[in-house]
């Protein structure tokens, strides 16, 4: 893979605050992000624009020439909706990380070092997530941005001391009154510097803002904008006196700035310094305001030179924060070409679906938040709940595993919230419930669809009021429990169906993970079965075995529709029978070898035969997990009527699995009526 | 025991010095490399308390009773004060002003100090031993009210003149230091009281008189006096800034002058 960047930067020195790009031109943007991602010019894509510049960063793994005519292409882009005057540039493979980093460590914005930057990126990157434009390398790419920038701004003093006139003004205030906070600010004028000023002290969580200029209208809209408070003309001499800082720019009301005006405001605040800060220079009194004791009389000039002095200060702390950009990139490009990048926390995960969830899981598992996993079997939905329960705070208390539909349903209750000596025949002792048992930490409920309406009403009251009632006991015992459910069903038709309660549904879908089925993974297959490989290698002492290409062709031809689980069996069982150093298709399940037809009466040749009985109920099991639980074809496939295969079922305790065949909805509306 | 007491007194203003350099070179920088900086100066701290401690061993009384070995209690638990402050408050710019003045004071005392004079019986009671521990904190109140009266006034001027540089990029805020000032004087001040009563009852139980006739009870009322003013004008008229400034700066003038000159000069009975 590789990376570029290709971009525009605005040429002007002075920004106001309007984009490179206009509201459109950003929108346009993203969707030209997406139409490149979906021609496949490019694998992931983020677009990226501030104030000054506006680029493309992307993953492809084309040729030279493709990716000239891809720079050319967004270069016609850019040209055409990038407003004033610019300059071009273009970052490849290793400078264009370092790019990026530069970016979110603020090296290349101006001025030098801005924090707001960061949101920026933030946001830029949020809008690319959403449209699904992005993938792993550039999300982890965005996040260790993120690191750098945080860590720059750390270890440097890049974002130290004040460059913007805004900033100046708010840094001296702040060095004579210590906090802006909870003070009183009075903004005379509405100039670009005001709402500069307003905007800022906003982010400072200023007490009052006050505004006041020739024009009360205008006032108020600065007001409605930043949240302070417009000041009528009778009012000024008042809020005069009670404000603490007060920045005079243009337009503003001459007649309440004199000698007398001010000295009435410096009586009323009882000799408290008072900060004037004159864009509006020459004011026709201020040489007599200056020789005020207590006024601190300011303008914009006089700030020039510690602006200067800030600015070389900032310069001074580039070399090292490139040095850290060098040294993340290092770790960037370690995790980029290391096995690490598909494995988290024992999952693998190199497949977009995968990778998506992944994401997923880091960011809600610091959270008490309640997960809903939904995949097919054997595709690791206890992995993950494990994963998160792992990263999470709960980590050192206990992971409890309910099989809910292993368990009776008369049991389950009493399992789950524990039950009272001799609240029902057989209770001869107090039973502590795995709810309370899992006090402090997580609870995975497997196959939660499994659980009757009974239960499922026990279950909303645990999840509502956060308290669990023992069966045979009055009063509710407290539990803090974070509580991970998982289903191999459509809760969403059960709940159509009204097999499943429909509030319980909807306290548990507050995330939702869906696991894609390995087949519809296939970028997994291989780095899943090379880390199996690994793991049955291990505690046997086996030299590590690799895959022959034949294998890994076959591997990736079958459709696997026991999932991750059936992986994992059929290399554990590669392992160890194996004689070279490389697994051959002849080391496969059978029914893998052979894929064509179902085969699968011949995947046990190697355990000890069973009675026909046995042999009968595994190639039905087989044959329904097979055809994904489509009972015609089953049912032809096996050249017996559908009500024999029912029969069949019922005899041998299949469970008919509701909700996995999506699209074969006719079938399922005969499965009731047959029960 | 003696070799120990020539090692402490030798290494420890040595050890404050080494701390200053710290100070200085986190100041300048204007970054405060937290852990050595804070570990020299505790190591001296140690150093210094040892030194101290040998003395009492020795003598069996706390080193009070003599002019340099007062001081150098004097700059034991103004150093400790400040480091207490500089952990409560987190800011670190007092150090540079701090510690030049406790070196110079340990540096007279290491060299003056006199470990064979005797003592004065009177000076050996206990209400005078907390009398004069009192005393001692007092001043190391006004110290640090002198510190950030002297820190108040060039970063005033500073900001006043419009040359905006060297002290506004490193020192605290005008209305911070104005504050710390003030508690600082606070403190001090009812220490300072406080001493003074206690003076009184022991000379009042020793000598039956109040008030002995000596230069350093005159000064010692005078500076009361100043700091008395320093708090009335600043609770009644509301002056603060630099006007409370110049009076705790001239506040602390007089403590040096009682502290010193006059206790090594004139006085034989208040020798300390």
């Amino acid at each position: 893979m590789r990376f570029v960047c290709s971009g525009i930067q605005r040429k002007l020195q002075k920004i106001d605050h309007e984009y490179i790009l206009s509201e459109t031109g950003i929108s346009e943007a993203l969707k030209f992000l997406q139409s490149l991602l979906k021609e496949g010019t490019i694998q992931e894509g983020f677009f990226l624009y501030n104030y000054d510049f506006a680029e493309f960063l992307a993953v492809t793994e084309t040729s030279d020439e493709k990716q000239h005519a891809l720079n050319i292409k967004i270069a016609e882009f850019l040209n055409d909706n990038a407003l004033g005057d610019y300059k071009e540039y273009q970052y490849h493979r290793q400078e264009c990380i370092a790019h990026f980093f530069r970016i979110t460590g603020g090296l290349d914005s101006s001025p030098l070092g801005e924090p707001q930057i960061l949101e920026q990126v933030k946001e830029c990157f949020t809008a690319s997530l959403e449209r699904d434009c992005t993938g792993p390398l550039l999300n982890h790419l965005f996040q260790q941005g993120l690191e750098t920038g945080y860590r720059i701004r750390r270890e440097t003093r890049i974002s130290n001391g004040a460059v913007l006139l805004e900033e100046a003004i708010v840094e001296l205030a702040e060095k004579i009154i210590d906090t802006v906070q909870a003070k009183t600010v009075l903004i005379a004028g509405h100039s670009p510097l005001a709402r500069q000023i307003a905007a800022l002290l906003i982010r400072k969580k200023i007490d009052r803002l006050l505004f006041s200029s020739a024009s009360y209208e205008e006032d108020e809209a600065l007001s409605l904008r930043y949240g302070g408070k417009p000041v009528p003309a009778e009012r000024r001499l008042i809020e005069l006196g009670e404000s603490d800082l007060i920045v005079i720019t243009t337009p503003f009301p001459e007649e309440i700035f004199n000698v007398n005006s001010i000295e009435h405001a410096l009586r009323q605040r009882k000799h408290l310094p008072l900060i004037l800060f004159d864009c509006q220079y020459p004011l026709s009194v201020s040489s007599e305001i200056k020789k005020i004791a207590n006024v601190f009389y300011y303008e914009p000039e006089q700030l020039n030179s510690l602006i200067t002095y800030n600015l070389s200060e900032r310069k001074k702390e580039i070399p090292r924060a490139e040095r850290i950009i060098r040294d993340e990139n290092e770790t960037y490009h370690q995790w980029l070409y290391s096995d690490q990048r598909y494995i988290f926390k024992d999952i693998v995960a190199k497949s977009r679906p995968m990778q998506k969830v992944l994401e997923m899981t880091n960011r809600i598992a610091d959270t008490n938040i309640t997960v809903l996993i939904q995949g097919e079997t054997g595709t690791g939905k206890e992995i993950i709940a494990r994963a998160i329960h792992q990263s999470s705070r709960r980590a050192k208390k206990n992971f409890i595993v309910v099989n809910c539909g292993a368990i009776p349903e008369t049991l389950l209750e009493s399992e789950l919230f524990g039950h009272a000596k001799g609240s029902f025949t057989g209770a001869i002792s107090n039973k502590v419930g795995l709810f309370q048992e899992a006090h402090g930490g997580t609870i995975f409920l497997d196959e939660i669809g499994d659980t009757t309406p009974p239960i499922q009403i026990k279950l909303l009251r645990v999840l509502q009021e956060r308290e669990i009632l023992p069966i045979g006991k009055t009063i509710p015992i407290k539990v803090d429990v974070r509580l991970i459910a998982a289903t191999n069903q459509d809760l969403q038709k059960l709940v159509a169906r009204g097999a499943f309660r429909q509030d319980l549904y909807f306290r548990l879908n507050v995330i939702l993970l869906t696991l894609a089925p390995l087949r519809e993974r296939s970028d997994d297959i291989i780095p899943l079965a090379q880390y199996f490989i690994k793991k049955f290698c291990s505690p046997i002492g086996k030299t590590v075995y690799e895959l022959s290409r034949e294998t890994e062709r076959l591997l990736l031809r079958y459709t696997w529709p026991g999932n991750v689980r059936e992986l994992e069996n059929a290399m554990e069982r590669a392992v160890a029978l194996t004689l070279g150093f490389q697994i051959t298709p002849t080391d496969l399940p059978l029914n893998i070898q052979q894929h064509t037809p179902p085969a699968v009466s011949s995947a046990n040749v190697s355990t000890k035969p069973g009675t026909l009985r046995d042999l009968e109920r595994e190639h039905i099991e087989a044959a329904l997990k097979y055809y994904d639980w489509n009972y015609t074809i089953v049912a032809e496939t096996l050249a017996i009527g559908r009500t024999t295969l029912w029969r069949k079922m019922k005899r041998y305790g299949i469970k008919p699995l509701v909700g996995t065949v999506p699209d074969e909805s006719d079938d399922e509306d005969e499965i009731p009526s047959m029960e | 025991m003696d070799i120990l007491l020539l090692i402490t007194q030798i290494v420890s203003p040595l050890l404050y010095f080494i701390s200053f350099i710290f100070y200085l070179r986190g100041f300048i920088r204007k970054e405060f490399p937290q852990r050595e900086t804070t570990g020299v100066l505790l190591l001296a701290i140690i150093c210094h308390f040892t030194f101290l401690s040998i003395i009492f061993l020795k003598t069996g009384h706390l080193p009070l009773g003599e002019v340099f070995r007062s001081t150098s209690l004097f700059a034991l638990i103004t150093v400790i004060i400040y480091v207490i402050l500089e952990f409560i408050i987190k800011e670190r710019a007092f150090g540079i002003f701090v510690l030049p003045i406790i070196l110079l004071l340990q540096i007279i005392a290491v060299v003056a100090i006199d470990m064979q004079k005797p003592l004065a019986q009177i000076l050996t009671n206990l209400i005078f031993e907390v009398h004069v521990l009192i005393i001692l904190s007092a001043y190391a109140g006004f110290a640090l009210s002198f510190i950030s009266s002297i820190m108040y006034i060039m970063l005033f001027y500073e900001i006043h003149g419009k040359h905006l540089g060297f002290f506004y990029t490193r020192l605290p805020s005008l209305k911070f230091l104005d504050e710390f000032n003030i508690h600082t004087v606070t403190a001090g001040f009812i220490f300072l009281s406080l001493g003074i009563i206690l003076g009184i009852y022991n000379s009042m139980k020793v000598w039956g008189i109040p008030f002995p006739r000596d230069p350093k009870m005159v000064i010692v009322l005078i500076n009361w006096m100043i700091y008395a003013l320093l708090l009335i004008s600043h609770r009644l008229i509301g002056w603060r800034g630099t006007r409370t400034s110049y009076l705790s700066i001239l506040g602390f003038g007089c403590v040096l002058v009682s502290f010193m000159i006059i206790s090594t000069l004139f006085s034989h009975v208040h020798s300390f």
